[in-house]
């Protein structure tokens, strides 16, 4: 069955009362769940599993499908009001959006986030419907060695979060990457750096440094350094974008989700990577009048694509699932014993024989998408509101909600320690000025690119020669060393140009 | 007098309260921890029996998911929990037949702490290769092996891993030697014999069945001894001329040693029979695993009967988790 056809029967299917009632349903609860730092989708769908016993299958997937995106916009709302990222691909929007609702443009940045979301959201699910299995074909032929480069090149975004000072910000690197190496090593089977502790043979989960760098640290720093009596409340200025706003966000929507998708349909890709390289990208693409409002006032580019590029990688990761039957992520894998639930098991000819269910899943992704936007856009007045607390109040709100978010969820008293243990060392860091955004991406990088190494180089039996011999990997390796040397050369070149323009006109 | 009479129809009054001194087992959900994520195979094994399970015994089944170390998180929190007959662990190959070899400075003895009460299913591996790859049998695959030893590799879904030690045991026993490539989780593991990567993997049945279906895998034996009734047509590892192969995935439940066995062997005989019920053994095997009902005490005698099997495949294979 061709895509528009397909379409036109996924629609008319989902387009029934009673489905947009469960997408309704779907949409709340995902955003809920994004909002708390400690639930995902992948366990909410999971806990919802049982009523597939007694709800169609049209309906549940419809439910799960609002979850899923639901869970994308409610992350980014407390990445930005809370500086608290609700899920691992919303720790890059807190960056600029915590900055932007300091300075009064909590309202922009919530609408820019939602309106991103929708635009990728659009954009990953029509790719789902017209180019997934062009692009799962392409994203199967990626091996470690393209990983690996991959991951050169998104170490190279460090560069754009190292801020003034570049030794303590690869301080923070490091530390970011000694995070990421406690747990079980997954080429020999060693436990590092766990020290006897059960519940770490797992790795530390980055949501919750990110939470314990940006909320408790922030936290913990103010309630240290500010001895000021008076309550301070934020200004909270406009509501909606303006139109200069609008004008500066659709470029990083619409390269935002380009560059999600297919890191999204990748079976190793994830979603942080596209939101590092948006980020990145749109560092470097601002205009210059802008350029200085990245980690100041927060500029709403730094918002728009990493928010966009989330979204994207979320439909992405749809794509392996349901071409290939292959799940890639969490989230994933629980859509797919959703499906066996259903005695229905996903798989390369899930497209032919059970056409129905999946053009009526991708028509719901739509549909979840514009009812996340409009319930979402009026209630940014409603969350902005939050930030009228005062900042005591405000502060001591966000650690109980950031302590709830963690214990609730796992149960684990390490975790906790873990929260403060990070959260007093974020402090200090704040007081000798190191930037806490490389930790997270050291922690999210270091264990996957040291992985895609040490496979890339058993398959070649040792060969270092592999990253550059295999074409793919060169080429990214080549994008890598020109987004770092490329803004310096160009830069001395136009230095040198101006001289002798100079030098000309003093002849 | 009237107060004496008060007296005794107060102490009337309260003694169907001493008779209630003894509830029945169950009162309260079971609650099932399980050693992997929600949505696994644990899971769904438990949510096929829940409402044979929930009629005979009147409770409903909660499940627990503590995932991390191949299951011995899950193990080691169901092991400390309170043994009143309330929690118990879904346990398999991992956590109890390679578990106590593999990993060697546990707080628990997963034989001695958690005993067992039933078997559920086997889950069978099968040897998968690249569907349009350059070996169609074992013996091309052995002997590929043979002529291009840098490519003679395979992935698993992660090191300690039933399809690690799987990749190992065939090695051992074809004589050649082949290169782990661990990957985390089944997933990625089949997504690289899908691109070429790797040249094999010993992995779970069901989850490469669709591909095998489709063409774009093609599986090249079990590894039970005998073949698997949800796919008859492919031959056995042993069949094909690799000796003494008898390698398959398991679950089952398991409860703290302390719970009454009474209570043990409630438990055992309902989801024996649950795993009985035509309907029951229907969803498990569309899944692609095998009904296996086996009853406390031989439980038992199966796990210790694996761990000894296991035991020189996992030295062998070098790998230890301290």
């Amino acid at each position: 069955m061709d895509s528009l056809a397909g379409l036109a029967l996924g629609f008319s299917h989902a387009l029934t009362l009673a489905n947009l009632g469960w997408a309704l349903l779907g949409c709340f609860l995902g955003t809920a769940i994004g909002v708390l730092p400690g639930l995902g989708p992948a366990l909410t769908i999971a806990l919802l599993l049982p009523i597939t016993f007694s709800v169609s299958a049209t309906g549940a997937f419809i439910l799960f499908c609002g979850v899923f995106y639901g869970a994308m916009y409610g992350g980014s709302t407390t990445s930005i009001l809370l500086n608290t990222p609700g899920e691992s691909g919303s720790i890059i929007t807190a960056l600029e959006g915590a900055k932007m609702a300091k300075s009064g443009r909590a309202g922009p940045a919530l609408a820019t986030a939602a309106i991103g979301s929708f635009v990728a959201g659009t954009v990953g699910t029509l790719g789902i419907s017209f180019l997934g299995p062009i692009v799962v074909e392409l994203a199967l032929k990626l091996g470690p060695a393209e990983y690996f480069s991959l991951m050169v090149l998104c170490f190279v975004t460090v560069s754009a979060v190292l801020g003034s000072s570049a030794l303590r910000g690869l301080a923070s690197l490091f530390f970011g990457l000694l995070l990421g190496l406690v747990g079980v090593d997954n080429q020999t089977g060693q436990p590092r750096l766990t020290f006897g502790v059960p519940e770490l043979l797992d790795g530390v989960n980055v949501v919750l440094v990110a939470v314990a760098l940006f909320a408790v640290g922030e936290t913990l720093y103010l309630a240290w350094r500010w001895t000021n009596a008076e309550a301070v409340i934020r200004p909270v200025g406009r509501l909606m974008l303006s139109k200069e706003d609008w004008k500066r966000s659709i470029g990083p929507w619409l390269r935002g989700a380009g560059l999600g998708f297919p890191f999204g349909v990748m079976p190793a890709g994830g979603t942080e990577m596209p939101t590092m390289l948006s980020y990145y990208a749109e560092k470097k693409l601002v205009d210059p009048k802008h350029a200085h409002e990245f980690g100041t006032t927060g500029a709403i580019e730094g918002v728009a694509g990493p928010e966009a590029a989330n979204n994207a990688a979320a439909a992405g990761v749809l794509v392996p699932m349901l071409t290939l039957g292959l799940p890639t992520s969490a989230t994933a894998a629980i859509m797919l014993s959703a499906f066996q639930s259903y005695g229905i098991q996903p798989g390369p000819l899930l497209f032919q024989t059970q056409a129905d269910l999946v053009w009526t899943l991708i028509a719901s992704l739509f549909i979840a998408n514009v009812m996340l936007v409009v319930l979402n856009l009026p209630l940014v007045g409603l969350w902005v509101r939050i930030l009228k607390i005062p900042t005591p109040q405000l502060y001591a709100g966000i650690l109980v909600f950031a302590t709830i978010g963690t214990y609730g969820i796992s149960n684990s008293v390490i975790d906790l320690v873990l929260l403060y243990g990070i959260g007093i060392i974020a402090m200090f860091m704040r007081r000798f000025d190191f930037p806490t955004a490389p930790v997270v991406i050291g922690m999210i990088l270091g264990p996957m690119a040291e992985q895609a190494l040490r496979q890339a180089l058993t398959i070649s039996q040792g060969d270092w020669g592999t990253f550059v011999t295999r074409p793919v990997s060169l080429c990214i390796l080549l994008l890598a060393v020109a987004a770092l040397a490329g803004p310096r050369i160009l830069g001395a070149w136009a230095a040198r140009r101006g001289i002798k323009a100079q030098s000309g006109g003093v002849d | 007098m009237a107060t004496r009479r008060h007296i005794l129809a107060g102490a009337a009054l309260l003694a169907p309260d001493l008779a209630r001194a003894q509830p029945a087992w169950p009162d309260r959900p079971l609650r099932f921890v399980i050693g992997g994520a929600a949505g696994g195979a644990s899971d769904i094994f438990l949510r096929m029996m829940e409402s044979r399970l929930r009629e005979a015994l009147g409770q409903p089944l909660i499940i627990d998911p503590r995932p991390g170390a191949g299951g011995m998180v899950g193990a080691e929190v169901a092991a400390k929990a309170t043994p009143d007959g309330y929690t118990y662990y879904i346990n398999h190959i991992a956590s109890h037949g390679i578990g106590p070899t593999l990993y060697r400075r546990l707080s628990f003895d997963p034989l001695r702490d958690l005993p067992g009460v039933a078997r559920i299913a086997f889950l069978p591996n099968v040897l998968i290769v690249k569907g349009d790859g350059p070996v169609r049998s074992i013996a091309e695959l052995v002997a590929f092996a043979r002529a291009h030893p840098d490519r003679a590799n395979f992935s698993s879904a992660g090191s300690g891993t039933s399809s690690h030690l799987s990749g190992v045991l065939f090695g051992q026993r074809m004589g050649v030697e082949v290169t782990h490539v661990p990957y985390r989780g089944t997933a990625p593991s089949m997504a690289a014999v899908l691109n070429g990567e790797v040249l094999f993997a010993i992995d779970n049945a069901p989850a490469s069945r669709q591909q095998v279906l489709a063409g774009m895998l093609r599986a090249l034996g079990v590894s039970t001894a005998r073949r698997a009734s949800t796919m008859p047509e492919i031959p056995t590892l042993q069949e094909q001329g690799v000796p003494e192969f008898d390698v398959s995935s398991w679950y089952g439940i398991a409860a703290p040693a302390p719970v009454p066995r009474p209570v043990i062997e409630r438990l055992g005989r309902e989801v024996v029979a649950a795993l009985n019920d035509p309907a029951v053994a229907q969803r498990v095997r569309d899944f692609g695993a095998e009904p296996a009902p086996l009853g406390p005490a031989e439980y038992d005698a199966f796990m210790r009967q694996q761990v000894a099997t296991w035991a020189p495949v996992v030295r062998a294979s070098g790998v230890t988790v301290d």
